[in-house]
């Protein structure tokens, strides 16, 4: 049965349990609960907008206003007298539990978070796994209320959107403990973006209503800090490229052009049509090496990921093994560009270590760092690397022929 | 002592009945002039055998007092030296046998009274497996052991306990399997008994329970044959009471109430399975209503985002704080149980309907309750029911729960459960444990705990429980 360990580790979580906080009752139906977090400057003051659920009757049915959620806004010169100020204006105290998503507008990010999330560690309410985000050219509030989903309330939209950055790594998920481990590390964290998109008129009711576009949120991208203040942003692709360089590549997929003129065993050519093939990630692996060559820091970067041809524009026969390694060189060197992409912008453009490659540095050449520690952003901007992709082509989805091999005289080469 | 003269006789026995009109004396002469009295209780006596075995073949062929043994067609036939004994036959059933010129009296067995028929029980009911249970009569009672253990180790002790009811009862146990230090306790402790009355085996539990304040019972019951023939070949011992089909076995631990006999009628996998589910029950039944109220007015993180707001939508237009909610609903659920089962059957239906309809639906369409708290505590009445023999407990403890849990948080029903825990640690039943196997912790018995193993692979008995040393043959 249980055995000792067993026993042990139950007592262990019962007491966990026991010593959760357990002061405080109150009853549901006194508590407004936040789902976002907003958070700007006005002037000098903190203004928090706060989106509120509005709990639906017994039967289930929505409320008259249509919505299921409401946003309240409070002024104060901190966080927490924001929140208090709240009771002034609105009825129920604010439960900071289930706050999912901080949204931090451009102008405070740019000035530095640190002293505004100091209070959300702080407190014993709001969790540590909450999402952090910046408002990218606008203000918090500007963004919040925006629900373009299926989700019943612009923050379930929201933060089902964050959740989805494994499916293109075009965006990251951070949230309040990631950042800070990465702040205490690295102090060059990376979060995600949130910005107001246009997107065109579907609905006919819409039209009659006058509207000439919708707003849609958009994630695609990150925001870069350096120790606690915003200083630029990645683009979507340079999102791939970090997400690859942190490791943190899931499922997503790579678009590539596989050279033409690829010949099969009949001297056919084999890709001649279209432009992109599309690879879908299975797993991926990078490792990050560091050596001091010639007295200069050298940084190897090795990726190593397996997956599946998704689509292919171009009618390759993958069935013949020099177009099915042709693929996966094609695929390796788009990596490649990717990533030599994003160490430009690093390097040349936002001038940070937004790596990690710091903590590779400390770790196996402590002596060196301490002399070198505190110009190591200047030290990274000259830094030289290699980069190495392995691709593995497992599987060509269901399909091992093309329906585009075939292909009708005008396109053939 | 007896006269021998059988006027005199008569005349005590009258006087000790207080002329009672159902006392029949009845004296006549025999083929040798030898004068003979025989008294009974009209109620209790098979007429037809007396008059044709008794009666008929003593004014035929008796001769001297002496031959009455040999001339009479009666097996159970016993002597009898004194007034009072041949009192306690005569109100037991028997043809007490007076005759004139001797000092000697003789009980004859004659016992004939209505009893109801060996049947199915309706309280403790399997699918598979024996469905006979026993009836209030003991002679039936023991006839139904004595079938299920053809072997002559199996012993019965009677003992009469009851000051004015005299009520039959009797101690049944397997010699070489019993544990003799619990025997002999028992023993003692029935020995013990001083009571005007013994109508149910609940009577003398209360005598023998190792704790009578406390809410678990120290003594397992059963209506079953076949349960009782496991429990004794286990090493419990049975208590059998004259008019009541239930039988006491003791020493009873925690883990008995959690078992069924049909456990080892089904297939070892299954019957695990089913342990799981009544384990779990048990913790419902008690815990659920609590937990659920201290989680949504104490530790309101700890609940899913989705399933708060859901929460948060049916409690909004309750008017009472849930704890004052959760106990008026349990009040209700307590009632509407407690009625159907007092309720004559053919009235039980209403019994339902209103309080499916007044609780269920009505109470959370006008907003005096929440769906959510309906749920919940139906949930909790659902598992009462599959381990009927905790229903005692449970229906305190779930309201004490309740009330720590609203007033506490988990913080309160946590402290509850370790005081329950240290409570159920410190009862004994009969010298055992009442956790055994889990403290103190037993290997062998944990093949028959929350898993059962294979009936081939469960070779040892259990400790403490059992005669030390001794082992199934398998």
């Amino acid at each position: 049965m249980l055995g000792k360990k067993g026993v042990y580790l139950l007592i262990i979580l019962i007491s966990s349990i026991i010593l959760a906080s357990c002061v405080g009752y109150i009853e549901i139906s006194q508590l407004a609960i936040v789902t976002v977090t907003g958070i700007d400057l006005v002037g000098e003051k903190v203004l928090l907008t706060n989106e509120v659920i509005v709990p639906t009757d017994a039967s289930g049915q929505k409320n008259d206003k249509g919505s299921s959620a409401l946003y309240t806004q409070h002024e104060g010169d901190t966080i927490f007298e924001a929140i208090r100020n709240a009771t002034l204006t609105f009825d129920r105290k604010l439960l900071y539990s289930h706050n999912e998503i901080i949204i931090f507008g451009e102008e405070l990010a740019k000035r530095g978070i640190g002293q505004y999330i100091n209070f959300f560690l702080y407190d014993n309410e709001p969790r540590e796994s909450t999402f952090m985000l910046v408002a990218k050219d606008a203000k918090a509030y500007e963004v919040m209320g925006i629900n373009e989903g299926l989700s019943s309330t612009f923050g379930m939209y929201l933060e089902q959107l964050i959740r989805n950055h494994k499916y293109t790594s075009k965006t990251r998920s951070l949230n309040i403990s990631e950042y800070i481990k990465y702040f205490y590390q690295r102090k060059t964290p990376v979060l995600g973006v949130v910005q107001v998109k246009e997107k065109r008129i579907i609905n006919p009711e819409d039209t009659l209503k006058g509207l000439n576009h919708r707003d849609v949120l958009d994630v695609e991208g990150g925001a870069v800090f350096y120790k606690d203040s915003l200083i630029g942003y990645y683009s979507g692709e340079e999102m791939i490229g970090f997400n690859f360089l942190v490791d943190e590549i899931k499922n997503s997929i790579i678009e590539f052009e596989v050279p033409d003129q690829l010949v099969d065993n009949d001297n056919k050519y084999a890709a001649t049509k279209g432009k992109y093939t599309v690879l879908e990630i299975k797993d991926s692996k990078t490792k990050n090496t560091l050596e001091i060559k010639d007295g200069k820091p050298n940084l190897i970067i090795d990726v190593k990921l397996r997956g599946v041809i998704g689509e292919d524009s171009k009618g390759l026969d993958l069935r013949y093994l020099n177009v099915l390694k042709a693929t996966e060189e094609a695929c390796s060197n788009r990596i490649k560009d990717i990533i030599r992409k994003t160490m430009d912008k690093a390097q040349k453009d936002l001038k940070v270590d937004t790596f990690g490659i710091d903590t590779l540095f400390h770790s196996k050449y402590p002596k060196e760092w301490k002399e070198i520690s505190n110009d190591w952003e200047s030290i990274f901007t000259e830094i030289s690397y290699d980069i190495n992709v392995e691709t593995y082509i497992v599987r060509t989805g269901l399909l091992d022929m093309p329906t585009n091999v075939e292909k009708g005289e005008n396109n053939a080469k | 002592m007896i006269s021998k003269n059988i006027m005199e006789n008569k005349a005590i026995i009258k006087e000790k009945f207080n002329n009672s009109d159902d006392l029949i004396l009845y004296q006549f002469d025999t083929l040798g002039d030898t004068e003979v009295l025989l008294v009974y209780i009209n109620a209790l006596i098979d007429k037809k055998a007396l008059n044709e075995f008794v009666i008929k073949p003593m004014k035929n062929n008796l001769v001297s007092a002496y031959d009455i043994e040999s001339s009479i067609y009666v097996s159970e036939i016993q002597e009898i030296f004194s007034i009072n004994e041949s009192i306690k036959e005569i109100v037991d059933g028997s043809v007490v046998v007076y005759i004139d010129g001797i000092d000697t009296a003789y009980a004859m067995n004659m016992c004939r009274y209505d009893k109801r028929s060996v049947a199915e029980s309706t309280v403790e009911q399997v699918i598979r497996g024996p469905k006979e249970s026993f009836v209030e009569d003991i002679y039936v009672n023991k006839s139904l052991i004595r079938r299920k253990i053809r072997n002559h180790n199996l012993i019965f002790e009677q003992f009469t306990l009851g000051e004015m009811t005299n009520t039959q009862v009797c101690i049944v146990y397997i010699k070489g399997i019993v544990n003799k230090e619990i025997l002999e306790e028992l023993k003692a402790r029935l020995s013990k008994i001083k009571t005007d009355a013994v109508l149910d085996t609940s009577y003398i539990e209360e005598y023998i329970d190792d704790s009578p304040s406390s809410l678990v019972r120290t003594v397992y019951h059963t209506e079953k044959p076949d349960v009782l023939a496991g429990k004794i070949l286990e090493g419990r011992i049975g208590i059998i009471c004259d008019g009541s089909p239930s039988v006491a076995t003791v020493p009873k631990i925690f883990i008995e109430d959690l078992m069924d006999p049909e456990d080892y009628y089904s297939k070892p996998k299954y019957s695990s399975f089913l342990r799981v589910i009544r384990y779990l029950s048990f913790f419902i039944s008690i815990l659920l209503v609590g937990s659920y109220i201290a989680i949504a007015n104490f530790h309101h993180e700890m609940v899913p985002t989705q399933l708060l707001i859901t929460l948060a939508g049916q409690r909004e237009d309750v008017p009472f704080p849930s704890l004052l909610e959760a106990l008026i609903m349990i009040l209700f659920y307590e009632i509407i149980k407690e009625a159907g089962l007092r309720m004559p059957k053919n009235v039980g239906q209403t019994v339902t309907l209103i309080g499916g309809l007044v609780i269920g639906q009505a109470a959370v369409e006008a907003g005096l309750v929440s769906a959510v708290m309906v749920i919940i505590v139906s949930a909790a009445g659902i598992a009462e029911f599959v381990i009927p023999h905790f229903r005692e407990i449970i229906v305190i403890y779930r309201i004490l729960f309740i009330i720590l849990g609203g007033l506490f948080g988990l913080f309160g029903i946590f402290a509850g459960f370790a005081i329950s825990a240290f409570h159920l640690l410190s009862i004994k039943s009969f010298g055992v444990p009442y956790l055994f196997p889990i403290a103190p912790y037993d290997k062998e018995a944990m093949q028959d705990f929350l898993r059962r193993e294979t009936i081939k692979k469960m070779n040892h008995r259990p400790k403490y429980i059992s005669e030390p040393n001794s082992r199934k043959r398998n």
